[in-house]
């Protein structure tokens, strides 16, 4: 049995976890459904499949990583850069989809002017839109959203499996722990990313976004709901860490 | 096909319990009941549990509809999601505390944290949907009886160590995941519209929890093929698949006719024009 003082920090570790996940969907351009339209600006599909997608690579990345070196700080990093390697390759698909594809310049509809580049927005955005494809603002933002949602997932991953790791008693094979904690840090993925969606509303271009500053309330529930699954499961690891 | 009638009939509608609703009843009662139908009998009678998953899964999607009804905004699939991420560790956390009395653990807990989880998106992040909350925890309930149900499926008892050893260890895990989300979400989803009918979409739900049953028989069945299971856990496994192949061609059939009742009109494409054709 671990002590109180140990548990403490895991479940807030895995809290901290949960908030990344949340703050790195609102980073995250996601059009939703108009965007599949090429009639908002983002990547055409919902946050929870993007989330799937990033937050899968990341955490593949994670555990192949800390299998081979058993490094949990590199696998934490390096789980962040697979999720944004993941979150650039479909934003630039996406992107070339809608120049080419469909033949529309990339617009901001929220911005005026790109707040990276500078460049003026809102004269190519087409009549009965709010703007299409991915801009150069909303990618990079993406870009970072991917890095901190991967470091969130592998964190999650890697306080579940070195919980598990550190019982007095353990006798799980790697895989069997490795599934378990897996299993576990998909589904409080998934609860997070669902969170800062509906935060969202669906739609979301990036940090220069008017609905960025409601980020605050999706921390708040993220960190209540985020609590609640990290004490539950970590229960399941300390109960089940020497029952196999 | 909306429900018409004035916005307080609707309230009045929507804040009663939920036990007192046709579906949530049936589902929570009968998978309640053919879950501890499959514990007590052992491995021979597994496949009840597979109906119990049937029934929780259509108590689910049944939520999933009622709430997507308001517009979430963000697709139907993310209320499914939440629900099954939710309702997988909790179902987990269920078997670890007590195999015998999981199913109870896992639903009183489900429809506790929904409830609060479905507080806290409607008031602190302002959804403001009606009866989010009550939603929001049939469907985590519902999903938990079937995560509950098809660990029976493919472990025949509800033991953590088997469980652990047969259903999470193995990554069936992954599949039961999935599936039952895309079980609980999918009808909705591709139903939904004006002329979206409930008979229609309950079916389309029955399918495709049929088809994960299906495929959770088959792995069931060869799993324990493999590891030389007891003979009555390969009969349970069997039933389970002849049952689940059964009713997906009655309900499968029986849904093609709603398709056709609710169509205005069926016509047929024929073949790619030629290339003359186009000029």
């Amino acid at each position: 049995m671990m002590n109180i003082i140990l548990f403490l920090i895991a479940s807030l570790l895995i809290t901290l976890g949960g908030v990344l996940i949340t703050i790195s969907v609102h980073l995250i351009p996601v059009g939703g459904a108009p965007a599949a339209m090429a009639q908002a600006t983002g990547v055409g599909t919902g946050t929870t499949q993007l989330a799937a997608g990033a937050g899968l690579t990341g955490l593949l990345v994670a555990v192949s990583v800390h299998l081979l070196s058993g490094d949990v700080l590199l696998s934490i990093i390096l789980g962040g850069i697979g999720s944004a390697i993941m979150i650039s390759i479909v934003m630039l698909i996406s992107n070339i989809g809608y120049i080419y594809g469909i033949g529309i310049p990339l617009a901001s509809g929220k911005a005026v002017r790109d707040p990276m580049t500078k460049d003026r927005q809102d004269i190519y955005v087409s009549k009965g839109t709010e703007g299409h494809g991915i801009p150069t603002a909303a990618f990079l933002s993406g870009i970072v959203g991917g890095i901190i949602g991967g470091i969130g997932g592998s964190l999650i991953y890697s306080v579940i499996y070195t919980v598990l790791h550190s019982q007095t008693d353990f006798v799980f094979s790697t895989p069997a722990a490795l599934t378990i904690s897996i299993l576990l840090s998909i589904s409080i993925y998934f609860i997070n990313a669902v969170i800062a969606s509906y935060n969202i509303g669906g739609t979301i271009e990036g940090y220069y976004d008017p609905k960025f500053k409601k980020l605050p309330k999706a921390i708040i529930v993220s960190a209540v709901m985020t609590f609640i699954c990290g004490i539950m499961s970590l229960f399941i690891v300390i109960q089940q860490g020497g029952a196999l | 096909m909306n429900p018409t009638g004035s916005r307080s009939e609707q309230k009045t509608k929507e804040d009663k319990f939920f036990l007192l609703e046709k579906p949530a009843l049936e589902g929570l009662l009968i998978s309640l009941l053919t879950i501890y139908a499959a514990v007590l009998g052992g491995p021979i009678v597994s496949f009840t549990a597979g109906v119990g998953m049937v029934f929780a899964i259509i108590w689910a999607a049944d939520a999933v509809r009622k709430i997507s009804k308001y517009g979430l905004g963000t697709g139907v699939p993310s209320v499914g999601m939440f629900g099954i991420g939710l309702a997988c560790i909790i179902s987990i956390f269920a078997v670890s505390v007590n195999a015998f009395w999981s199913p109870m653990i896992g639903v009183v807990l489900a429809l506790v944290i929904g409830w609060i989880s479905g507080k806290l998106i409607n008031k602190i992040l302002g959804m403001n949907i009606p009866s989010m909350e009550k939603r929001i925890a049939e469907i985590t309930a519902g999903c938990t009886l079937a995560m509950i149900a098809s660990f029976i499926v493919i472990a025949g008892t509800l033991e953590s160590t088997i469980v652990f050893s047969s259903y999470i260890l193995t990554g069936i895990s992954a599949l039961g995941f999935i599936g039952i989300a895309v079980a609980v979400f999918h009808a909705y989803n591709a139903n939904l519209g004006p002329d979206e009918a409930q008979d229609r979409t309950k079916m389309l739900t029955v399918l495709d929890a049929l088809l994960l049953l299906l495929i959770l028989g088959i792995a069931a069945f060869f799993m324990g093929y493999g590891s030389g299971a007891t003979l009555a856990y390969l009969i349970g496994a069997g039933i389970t698949i002849f049952m689940s192949i059964a009713f997906i061609l009655i309900s499968f059939y029986k849904f093609w006719t709603y398709v056709k009742r609710d169509a205005w009109q069926i016509t047929e494409t024929g073949l790619l024009p030629s290339e003359e054709d186009l000029n």
